[in-house]
């Protein structure tokens, strides 16, 4: 899903990277004011985190495996903020020294994994919890659901930009992205679902950290 | 402790590598955009372009090999963007605009859209593997640094690099662990077992940023970090730049005549 340098047309990256720059910006300030100078080595061992539980694999059906991306775990744990900074870590990590995902599409990466997959995620798992009527204890459907959409969302917001762009067209490739993605939130529901049902058993205090 | 995975090849010598990471770093960026902006038809420039980097790569001393290894990267979305090249057909192009390939009619601006997009993110990548192969990361966030990037971005960076190779040492210790006590198993027992590990992963995870964040307060932390190193620019790096740019430029307005 890392788009990379060449996909996007001029209009269309410059966009994206304008929002993706204000984003982070008002991440730095929401999650300085909860964490103070605690920001810094918190934000940064738990990015390594979330990079590092990227390399954990799981099977999925046909013999094949996927790997996660963590953006709706990140903000059911850490909350929308610091989960959008944690991402936009990774992904500048991820760009500059694997090549994964392109430097003037980094903003509309940043967009679709941690503005869309984390903002959106966590808003959801809250709507969630709020009718399913958890209080703090994580509702597995709501986790499950939150996961799943941080995907799909991701997927088609990556489809949508590409069409914008016009390198694809938009009525083939937004159900062909979010078809395939459909299926691979799954697996992210599922672990994510484990994740975070396994640290409500082991460290509960850990699920109310301090949340914007 | 694995070591080394994220910024191969960088404790190498070459001309390239004793360049300050600033001249890099812009080099890199003017690069990636003047590349990205150029026009899809202006074939001859991208051979141009092509020609800068593998002079590059040659000065670095960066294997050419790894380079090629990591173009694999951008091949998925080349072929997702092919995939979607037979429907696209534009109002505008007439029957003499489009050309068959095994029964397919596929539209030559569609056709000349992706081609363009494989050589410019070919182009970008091979710029940051020079990048990265060359610079050793934390010299590169002092480069950042210096360049004016936002601080606090920079500093979560740093430790990030510095924890990295210990978490993931710690991922290792339990996959090792897990496949020492129960090998295989049906795919449920598997994905299970992974949620956990990433569960236990959190919150020992966590419990170091703690300590970590705690033993750096009893030492005085104030949220600032002091380095005695200060990179310097010297001729060579005025040389380069003043050689790349000129040279990238040039190309680009060539391009796009």
């Amino acid at each position: 899903m890392h788009i990379p340098d060449g996909f996007l047309d001029t209009k269309t990256w410059v966009a994206l990277d304008a929002l993706a720059v204000g984003a982070t910006a008002l991440a730095v300030g929401r999650t300085r004011r909860v964490m103070g100078e605690k920001q810094i080595p918190l934000l940064g061992v738990l990015a390594a985190f979330i990079f590092a539980a990227q390399m954990v694999n799981f099977p999925v059906a046909g013999g094949t495996s996927g790997h996660f991306m963590g953006a709706a775990l990140a903000a059911i744990l850490l909350g929308p903020w610091s989960a959008v900074l944690v991402m936009t870590i990774v992904l500048i990590i991820q760009c500059l020294m694997f090549q994964d995902g392109g430097l003037t599409a980094l903003g509309a990466n940043m967009v679709n994994m941690g503005v869309i997959g984390a903002m959106l995620a966590y808003g959801l798992y809250r709507g969630g919890q709020r009718i399913l009527g958890g209080g703090m204890r994580p509702r597995p459907v709501a986790v499950f659901g939150a996961a799943w959409m941080s995907i799909v969302l991701a997927a088609s917001a990556c489809a949508m930009e590409l069409a914008v762009s016009g390198t694809v067209p938009i009525g083939a490739a937004l159900p062909a992205m979010a078809g395939v993605h459909a299926l691979i939130g799954i697996g992210e529901g599922i672990i994510t679902v484990l994740v975070v049902g396994f640290i409500a058993q082991v460290r509960p205090d850990l699920l109310e950290l301090q949340k914007e | 402790m694995q070591h080394g995975f994220i910024d191969k090849y960088s404790d190498r010598h070459s001309p390239i590598h004793s360049l300050d990471p600033r001249t890099k770093l812009i080099c890199l960026l003017t690069f990636v955009v003047l590349v990205v902006t150029t026009p899809n038809r202006a074939v001859g420039a991208f051979g141009l372009f092509g020609m800068v980097i593998l002079l590059t790569v040659i000065l670095s001393r960066i294997p050419l090999r790894y380079v090629l290894k990591r173009l694999g990267l951008i091949v998925p979305f080349v072929l997702l963007t092919a995939a979607f090249l037979p429907l696209v057909h534009r109002p505008e192009s007439g029957p003499g605009d489009s050309l068959i390939v095994w029964g397919v009619t596929i539209d030559r601006a569609g056709l000349l859209l992706v081609q363009g997009a494989a050589v410019k993110s070919a182009l970008a990548v091979s710029a940051m593997i020079v990048l990265t192969a060359s610079t050793r990361f934390p010299v590169l966030l002092q480069g950042m640094e210096r360049l004016r990037a936002p601080k606090v971005l920079v500093m979560i960076l740093s430790f990030m690099y510095r924890y990295i190779f210990v978490i993931i040492d710690e991922v290792m210790r339990m996959q090792r662990a897990e496949a020492s006590r129960a090998a295989g198993g049906r795919t449920w027992r598997r994905v299970r077992a992974a949620g956990t590990m990433i569960g236990s992963l959190f919150i020992r995870t966590y419990e170091r940023a703690e300590r970590v964040y705690q033993s750096m307060n009893s030492r005085g932390f104030d949220g600032d970090i002091c380095t005695m190193h200060r990179p310097a620019l010297s001729t060579g790096d005025l040389l380069f730049v003043v050689l790349f740019l000129g040279g990238t430029i040039t190309v680009r307005l060539w391009g796009a005549a």
